[in-house]
């Protein structure tokens, strides 16, 4: 407004003003584009030259009051452009239309260039203080501030010459404050809502660009296919799983990706999902290389129709997994098939919540027969006590470790159990884990073993006891040759004591010879040390004892080697014979002897009987009859001497049965005396004393050897004594003994020879060759004295007799015995 | 010279050899024996050995240690037959050693003649 009257001519050109100028930024409006909007200087260069030339227009269809005086909207359109565009393009229309204006010229110009200014600057001030939201301004708000900027530019009329002033204002005022503020308000509220819808524009460009960006970067693989299974859209998490080109993915299906087998599973997914049906599966996905990878995939239908699908890669989860279930497994397994016993109970009921393999094998039941059953009511525990206190303890430690329980088995045994104990916590509530070990057969080892130990030790101690004891002489050595061990009887033998003889060289020791050569038994040695074999020596040895005397031994040597026949020493066994020696030497002599003496008749009757044969025919019948009975002589000695040869033997061999009875003492005298009724007749021997025996004197005896015996000596007394003289006989009793005699009036034996009278083939060098006998019937005589408990003696002179006393018990031990036997038998 | 106390033996000894025309005298112990060979030194002895007093052994010891009767034949004529005795018997130098009941009485003639000096 440049001011003028007040007419209905001025108003509608206002008008008609403001429309263009609607207009004409309603065509600018559409032809920007939101998004090249205050994008450059330039831009806003453009801007600020298209809203001069907006201004421009406006200006030349103006309504002219008077010449140089015009008016128009040009301050809605500063006013507009300051607030909306910001100062480039507002000072480019501002100078655009200022310089248009002063082009003009007239009255008017000042006032003209000063409105343009200030509407310029007073919607850049305006747009300082609003500029965050002008895309929120009200309607009101563009109102008042096109009706200030109006009121101002009315006040601005003073810069009219003043003749005009007052005309100017009157025409104009009306007009300027309605149309002006009311265009003011449109083409605002027309700036602010594009600006509303620019952001809106914007916001959601910056959304999807948002959207897109998070799909492309998403950690899972997306993509979208069309219901043919051919790839629409594939994010990169995508295709870095699949292993494609983008070119490559465009060309292939999704059936492409699944394993051949599995390929009419794809078809089925595409159609469920076609039809509406959202999936979650897995499942293996063929890579390009033909790499197998594990997914997860979660698909459903877009509303186009299209199918989207979420897919994430689990292989590595998977492997996990399984590697899980394996290491659950092995656990598993650990727990069921272990060797240890594992059971879990309930810490207060006892009831068994599991148990493993070893449990039911130990104690022989069936897991089924246990799950759920109380170790009471089981009987499980060989001692309930025991179970009361481990539960005591447990309270107290925690734990129990390695400690020995008893526990019944399903058919009542007991085994023992190493166990470890300890409590857990499942579901909130208490249990027992209790592990252990059957030691039963380790306890039944330990028991054996300890017997074992105790029998060898036993055995040992025995045998060792044997060793020291035994008759043998025995001694060991080591492979060198040393002594280490020697028996009492190898102390005796040697008259060394153990210590004296161990650690010795047997050579230093062993002072043996063998008895016929006197060389040492190097060949015993040899054998035993140096060929390992044992080794027996090949005639008796004599060992020369610390005192000097020779012991006659047998023995053997025997080598002690290992497992590798390596010799670790020797054993050495030695017997003294010497007794031995002397019984068989006696033996030879007696068979000697009898040999001999039986040899003797023997050669004799032969003899004779071979002078006959030769000689008989020239012989007289004298001749030949004494001959005869020298036979018959020899004959009969023969004879006797092999009655004594038995009795001999059975007296030696100790086979003489007896048959014990009593006896009157006279009686048995008397048997004696009539068995030798001849001799005593053909040397016509008187007995003296029988008269003097008492009947009333028993004896305990077996009566055929009382026979013998006292017939034997009767026989000696009357042999040995002169034609014509007496034997006296005695009985006298003693302490529950009773003592006979015989005494004769004979040739006496020879003092000499006395301490050989009981010897066996003894004959007394005074009647060997006059009188005939065979030397045994006082040895035998003796043995049947002594059988019977008694004892035989003698005394004796030369020339003047001897006296024979017999003493026997009167009771025999074992006579009551032998004689209920024989009565019985 | 005949060492021989069994009578009966004896006594065959002597018919056997007297037949032979040979000059015998008997003894009937060591004693005897020894006490004989002492008075007259015979060319032969027939030597038992089991004798009364004195054994066999003792007079032939006794022989073999006088110079004068060391040399005499000696035949040991006994039934006593024992490897040592044959061995002592071979040591003191017996020309024989003859079991008694091994020979025949006939063959007693030979014997001696064979082991009499000639």
């Amino acid at each position: 407004m440049e001011g003028g009257e007040m007419n209905s001519e001025f108003f509608t050109g206002l008008v008609y003003n403001a429309s263009l100028l609607l207009a004409m930024v309603l065509v600018f409006e559409l032809l920007t584009s939101r998004r090249e909007r205050n994008s450059s200087y330039l831009w806003q260069v453009m801007v600020g030259i298209i809203l001069g030339g907006i201004g421009l227009a406006v200006m030349s269809t103006e309504w002219e009051l008077i010449p140089g005086l015009i008016f128009d909207t040009r301050t809605v359109l500063l006013g507009i452009s300051g607030l909306f565009f910001g100062w480039i393009p507002t000072l480019i229309a501002v100078i655009a239309t200022a310089l248009y204006r002063v082009s003009i010229g007239g009255v008017g110009t000042l006032a003209g260039v000063s409105e343009i200014i200030m509407a310029g600057a007073f919607g850049l001030i305006w747009r300082h203080f609003r500029r965050k939201n002008l895309h929120q301004l009200f309607w009101i708000e563009m109102y008042f501030f096109g009706l200030l900027i109006h009121v101002v530019d009315l006040a601005l009329v003073v810069l009219l010459p003043k003749e005009i002033m007052k005309e100017a204002l009157l025409t104009i005022w009306f007009p300027v404050i309605t149309i002006n503020p009311l265009a003011t308000l449109m083409l605002g509220v027309m700036m602010s809502n594009r600006l509303k819808r620019d952001l809106v524009v914007e916001e959601l460009a910056e959304s999807e660009e948002k959207y897109r960006v998070l799909i492309e970067q998403a950690a899972d693989g997306i993509f979208v296919v069309d219901t043919g299974g051919h790839f629409l859209l594939v994010n990169s998490k995508m295709k870095e799983m699949l292993g494609y080109t983008n070119e490559e993915i465009k060309k292939i299906n999704i059936a492409d990706t699944y394993l051949p087998e599995e390929r009419e599973v794809a078809k089925k997914r595409l159609d469920q999902l076609a039809s509406g049906t959202n999936l979650n599966f897995v499942r293996k996905m063929l890579r390009k290389n033909g790499q197998l990878l594990v997914i997860e995939v979660k698909a459903r239908k877009l509303s186009d129709g299209r199918l989207q699908a979420f897919v994430r890669d689990i292989t590595e989860k998977e492997k996990i997994e399984k590697r899980l279930i394996e290491s659950e497994e092995k656990f598993s397994q650990v727990f069921r098939n272990g060797p240890q016993i594992i059971t879990i109970s309930s810490l207060k009921e006892g009831k068994y919540l599991d148990v493993n393999n070893a449990f039911t094998e130990a104690l022989g039941y069936k897991k089924e027969e246990v799950i759920g059953k109380s170790v009471l009511s089981l009987n499980i525990w060989a001692e309930n006590t025991d179970r009361e206190k481990m539960t005591e303890e447990l309270k107290k430690n925690k734990i129990i470790r390695d400690k020995e329980y008893r526990f019944r088995k399903k058919n009542g045994e007991i085994i023992t159990c190493l166990c470890s104990i300890t409590t857990l916590v499942i579901g909130g509530k208490e249990y027992l884990l209790v592990l252990g070990i059957n030691i039963e057969g380790r306890k039944r080892a330990e028991i054996e073993l300890a017997k074992a130990n105790m029998d060898i030790l036993t055995e040992k101690h025995k045998l060792e006891a044997i060793l020291r004891d035994m008759g043998d002489a025995v001694f060991v050595t080591d492979d060198k040759r040393k002594i280490i061990l020697a028996n009492k009887a190898m102390e005796i033998l040697f008259g060394l004591s153990e210590k004296e003889m161990s650690g010795k060289n047997i050579d230093e020791i062993l002072a043996l010879s063998y008895e016929t050569t006197g060389q040492k038994p190097v060949d015993l040695i040899e054998t035993v040390f140096e060929k390992k074999q044992q080794a027996k020596p090949i005639d008796t040895l004599v060992i020369k004892n610390k005192s000097g005397t020779s012991v006659s031994v047998d023995g053997v040597a025997s080598p002690i080697v290992d497992e590798n026949l390596k010799l670790v020493g020797t054993v050495w066994v030695l017997r003294d014979v010497t007794k031995e020696k002397a019984l068989e030497q006696m033996r030879m002599d007696f068979i000697s002897l009898a040999s001999h003496q039986l040899r003797t008749p023997l050669t004799g009757i032969k003899w004779f009987a071979e002078l006959l044969d030769q000689n008989a025919p020239k012989m007289s019948i004298d001749k030949i009859q004494e001959y005869i009975r020298k036979i018959g002589e020899s004959n009969n000695r023969m004879i006797d001497l092999v009655n004594d040869l038995m009795a001999t033997s059975k007296a030696d061999s100790g086979k003489i049965v007896r048959v014990v009875s009593s006896y009157p003492i006279k009686d048995l005298l008397q048997r004696a005396i009539d068995e030798q009724g001849r001799l005593f007749l053909d040397k016509k021997i008187a007995i003296e004393g029988m008269e003097l025996i008492s009947d009333d004197l028993k004896v305990d005896a077996d009566m055929t050897q009382m026979v013998q015996i006292f017939g034997n000596l009767f026989n000696n007394a009357a042999s040995y004594s002169p034609e014509g003289s007496k034997i006296e006989v005695g009985a006298e009793l003693g302490l529950g003994r009773v003592r006979i005699s015989v005494r004769d009036h004979g040739v006496g034996i020879p003092l000499k020879q006395q301490g050989k009278v009981f010897d066996k083939f003894f004959r007394a060098d005074n009647v060997a060759k006059t009188i005939p006998g065979s030397g045994l019937g006082l040895y035998v005589a003796k043995s049947m004295v002594e059988s019977h408990g008694g004892k035989i003696w003698f005394e004796s002179k030369e020339n003047l007799g001897t006296t024979f006393f017999v003493e026997l018990p009167i009771k025999q031990k074992d006579g009551k015995k032998e004689e209920s036997d024989d009565s019985g038998g | 010279m005949i060492v021989e106390d069994d009578t009966v033996l004896a006594n065959a000894l002597s018919l056997a050899l007297q037949n032979e025309g040979y000059e015998l005298s008997i003894a009937t112990d060591g004693e005897e024996a020894e006490r004989m060979i002492q008075q007259e030194i015979p060319d032969l002895i027939l030597l038992d050995l089991l004798l009364p007093i004195k054994n066999g052994f003792e007079v032939l010891k006794v022989i073999r240690q006088n110079p004068n009767t060391k040399n005499i034949s000696v035949v040991i004529l006994t039934n006593f037959e024992q490897e040592t005795s044959i061995l002592e018997g071979k040591k003191l130098g017996a020309k024989d050693y003859i079991v008694k009941a091994n020979v025949d009485i006939q063959d007693i003639p030979e014997i001696v003649k064979k082991h009499l000096p000639s």
